[in-house]
């Protein structure tokens, strides 16, 4: 589905944020990817969510090379990922069954649809009694659920969750973490960023999960687990 | 940060369509073209009723393709004027009988536009029993560089103001997009497309702009409305209160039109800044 062929990335010409990367991600696929602060796993994300462009190298998507796609390519394969911020970034203007419902309205799903889709999640992610609470209102670990429900909500085929249990304790990481395991079992290709190497211990064998463990910019380890 | 625009792009619309207001008007304080050839005449006052007909009739026939029309003001008639005017308490301090001794009848004559002005007024001149001749024309030749100045001192606030209101534009909607660029990438990020991510805050300067016009235009028929209503205290200036007109269909549309193409102008350059920033791919 999404494949790197000698991927660099470089800022500032003398700055490398990513060195020769090479890797496939393909549907029912988690990959825990793994590193130290300032390994590159953010620029990675950059790249897979089409906001920056690599230095060199290729990056494609079912064969296709994503430099090359035009406006509507890129809306359309943003339409099919589902993106997990470490900061959360949601939209405080709105409540939280409106901005789980933002990336269905970008996609024009009709009212019952939404309406629908979104108090599925909200229930899956025990939510629904936060439904018309505004982001300011709810803890931190509620934000990362909407976060996540939100990053899930249109049934994503690609889904990157940047540390989306750094803010859960570890009953609800492990809840998030199922959820993760049942979207990969359903199809979806998931990456999750992590420094937290405890928690890969805690996945199940359910479906096939990949550590890539990267490091000032290089993939020192790519295994399955 | 929205209401302060409002206010700022309301009182750039007033001012706008108050200058046009004003540009509109101008042609009451020259007259209109009917003043503008008008001749007025004073007949000596020891004239008789019969001799003041005579001298009409005289006036008619100098040129009867280019005499318009000839109207005589007689003495009392300028009196009634006159008494409009002056105070309740002033009665009684002049007698009719002694200022019908001081002013003279008139005669007001209109002539065509292509009336060859000087000769039919040489002409009236000569009659016997005319005391004087004043021709409207005259009076406009004298102030026209007045008002030819006045005029471009008027283009030039419009001008300046319609920069000043482009200008407004652009800073709303450049805060806008950057108080709303969280959102905007955020949108893009999710497959939104341009479009999509701008219309919000778009459609809040649409608004803005909008409600701005609307503020703007009504601060102008209010002024114009204050205006009119001292005018109309002052008869002599019943003529004014009666020639004034609020904004015609042009001006309303040029200040709508330069909107519109200030906020067509704004979107495009947004619409490349956000295609640039969120959707870079070169």
């Amino acid at each position: 589905m999404i494949s790197l062929k000698h991927v660099y990335k470089t800022y500032d010409s003398d700055r490398h944020a990513l060195r020769d990367i090479s890797f496939s991600l393909n549907s029912q696929e988690l990959i825990f990817l793994t590193g130290p602060s300032g390994a590159g796993k953010t620029t990675l994300f950059k790249l897979l969510s089409l906001q920056e462009k690599t230095s060199s190298g290729e990056l494609s998507c079912h064969n296709k090379s994503m430099s090359d796609f035009n406006l509507k390519q890129m809306v359309e394969y943003r339409r099919k990922l589902g993106i997990v911020f470490q900061d959360f970034r949601l939209m405080t203007e709105l409540n939280i069954f409106d901005n789980i419902a933002v990336p269905l309205k970008i996609q024009k799903y009709s009212k019952k649809e939404i309406s629908f889709a979104v108090e599925s999640v909200l229930e899956r992610f025990g939510l629904a009694e936060h439904a018309k609470s505004f982001p300011d209102y709810i803890s931190g670990g509620e934000k990362q659920r909407v976060a996540i429900a939100r990053a899930v909500v249109h049934k994503p085929d690609l889904l990157i969750a940047d540390e989306p249990t750094g803010n859960l304790d570890r009953k609800n990481a492990l809840s998030v973490l199922s959820i993760f395991q049942d979207l990969s079992a359903q199809g979806v290709a998931v990456m999750i960023a992590t420094h937290d190497e405890e928690f890969l211990k805690s996945t199940s064998s359910r479906t096939s999960i990949r550590q890539i463990h990267l490091d000032a910019g290089q993939v020192l380890k790519d295994q399955s687990l | 940060m929205k209401i302060i625009y409002i206010i700022f792009m309301s009182l750039c619309v007033g001012i706008l369509s108050s200058v046009l207001l004003v540009k509109q008007n101008t042609s009451i304080i020259f007259g209109d073209a009917s003043d503008l050839y008008t001749v007025n005449i004073s007949v000596d006052k020891s004239q008789s009723p019969e001799k003041i007909e005579s001298i009409l009739q005289e006036i008619k026939n100098i040129d009867k393709s280019q005499i318009k029309k000839v109207t005589l003001i007689s003495s009392q008639e300028l009196i009634a004027d006159v008494e409009k005017v002056l105070p309740n308490y002033s009665s009684g301090l002049f007698e009719k009988e002694e200022l019908e001794q001081i002013l003279n009848p008139a005669v007001e004559v209109q002539l065509s536009a292509e009336a060859n002005s000087a000769s039919i007024i040489e002409k009236m001149k000569m009659i016997t029993g005319i005391n004087q001749v004043v021709f409207s024309g005259d009076w406009v030749e004298k102030f026209k560089s007045i008002f030819t100045a006045a005029n471009h001192i008027l283009d030039t606030i419009f001008i300046l103001f319609f920069i000043i209101l482009s200008f407004l534009i652009t800073v709303l909607i450049r805060n806008l997009l950057i108080s709303t660029k969280e959102s905007i990438s955020l949108q893009a990020l999710m497959g939104a497309t341009p479009q999509q991510s701008f219309f919000k805050p778009f459609s809040q300067i649409m608004i803005a702009t909008f409600i701005s016009y609307i503020i703007g235009m009504a601060m102008t028929f209010l002024i114009g409305a204050v205006i009119r209503q001292k005018i109309s205290e002052n008869t002599d200036l019943g003529f004014i209160h009666d020639r004034m007109s609020f904004l015609n269909q042009t001006s309303l549309s040029l200040i709508a039109v330069g909107l519109i193409f200030n906020l067509v102008i704004s979107y495009g350059l947004s619409f490349m800044y956000i295609r640039k920033e969120f959707y870079k791919n070169d």
